[in-house]
C-alpha cells in the first residue's frame, strides 16, 4: 500500500464517530492524580518520619541507638589516642637519639 | 520526634564523654614521659621496662656522659670557629689549618667511641634481653648501613 492509496480509509476514518460516553468524574479524577503526583516527593519524607516515630517509640531501639554512639565515641577515641601515643613515642625516640649523639649534627 | 532528639542529644553527649575518657586513658603514658624533667629517660624507663634500680643506674651514667659530651662539643665548636677565623685569614692551608682539622677529626672519634661505649655500658644496666634489644636500635639509629637509611646492619641483630 502506497501512501496515496489512503482514500478509502481515510473517508472511513472521516465517518467514523465515538460513541462512548466519558467515565464518570474524570476532571475531578484526573486533578486528584495530579495532586497525588505532587505530593508524592514529600512522601518519602514523611515515611522516614513514621518509621523515626515508630522506631523511637521501642525502648530496645533507643538502647542499641545509644550504645551504637557510645561505641562510636569509643573506637574514635581509641583511634586517635593510639596514633597520638605513637606519635609522641617516635618524638621521644628521635630526641634520645639526638641527645646522645648530639656531636653526630655539629659541623 | 521529641524521643528521636533527646535520645540523639543523649547519645552524642556520652559518646563525646567515652570519646575523651579512651583518649585520657590511652595517652596519659605519653603525658607522664612529657611532664618529666628528662622525657627521653622516661621514655627509655617505659620503652625498655627499666625497674628503679636500672632507672637510677642509668639515669647517672646518661648524666655524666651529657656533662663530658657537651665539654667536647664546645671545644670542637669553638676549633672549628678558630679554623674558620684561620681560614679566611689565610686563603690555603697552612700546616696549623691541617693541625687544626686532624684535632677537629680525632675529637670527633673520641666523641664517636664514647658514645659506643655509652651505648654497651647503658644496654649492660638493663635486663639482658632488653639490652639487646636496646642496642640493636640505638646502633641502627647511630650507624645506618646505607646513607640516609636506619635499616639495622644484618650483623646488629645477632
Amino acid at each position: 500500500m502506497k501512501p496515496g492509496d489512503d482514500k478509502d480509509l481515510h473517508a472511513v476514518f472521516s465517518r467514523w464517530k465515538v460513541d462512548l460516553p466519558l467515565p464518570p468524574n474524570l476532571r475531578e479524577n484526573v486533578w486528584r492524580r495530579v495532586a497525588e503526583v505532587e505530593s508524592s516527593r514529600w512522601a518519602f519524607l514523611d515515611l522516614g518520619r513514621t518509621w523515626l516515630g515508630m522506631a523511637f517509640s521501642r525502648r530496645s531501639f533507643i538502647v542499641s541507638y545509644v550504645s551504637g554512639l557510645v561505641m562510636l565515641g569509643l573506637l574514635a577515641g581509641l583511634w586517635h589516642g593510639r596514633s597520638q601515643q605513637r606519635q609522641v613515642q617516635t618524638l621521644l625516640a628521635e630526641r634520645y637519639i639526638q641527645t646522645v649523639a648530639s656531636h653526630q649534627r655539629l659541623p | 520526634m521529641k524521643r528521636a532528639l533527646i535520645a540523639s542529644i543523649l547519645g552524642v553527649a556520652l559518646a563525646v564523654a567515652a570519646y575523651a575518657g579512651v583518649f585520657y586513658t590511652t595517652t596519659a603514658p605519653s603525658r607522664s614521659e612529657l611532664c618529666c624533667a628528662t622525657p627521653e629517660l622516661a621514655w627509655l624507663t617505659n620503652e625498655f621496662k627499666l625497674n628503679d634500680a636500672q632507672f637510677a643506674r642509668i639515669s647517672t651514667l646518661h648524666g655524666a656522659y651529657l656533662a663530658k659530651t657537651k665539654l667536647r662539643c664546645q671545644k670542637m665548636m669553638s676549633l672549628n670557629a678558630s679554623l674558620r677565623a684561620s681560614m679566611g685569614k689565610t686563603g690555603e692551608i697552612t700546616p696549623e689549618i691541617e693541625k687544626g682539622m686532624n684535632e677537629i677529626a680525632q675529637l670527633r672519634a673520641d666523641c664517636q667511641q664514647e658514645m659506643f661505649r655509652h651505648f654497651m655500658e647503658v644496654s649492660h644496666a638493663m635486663a639482658p634481653e632488653e639490652g639487646r634489644r636496646y642496642l640493636t636500635w640505638v646502633l641502627g639509629q647511630t650507624l645506618p648501613c646505607q646513607s640516609g637509611s636506619n635499616s639495622v646492619c644484618p650483623l646488629m641483630t645477632h
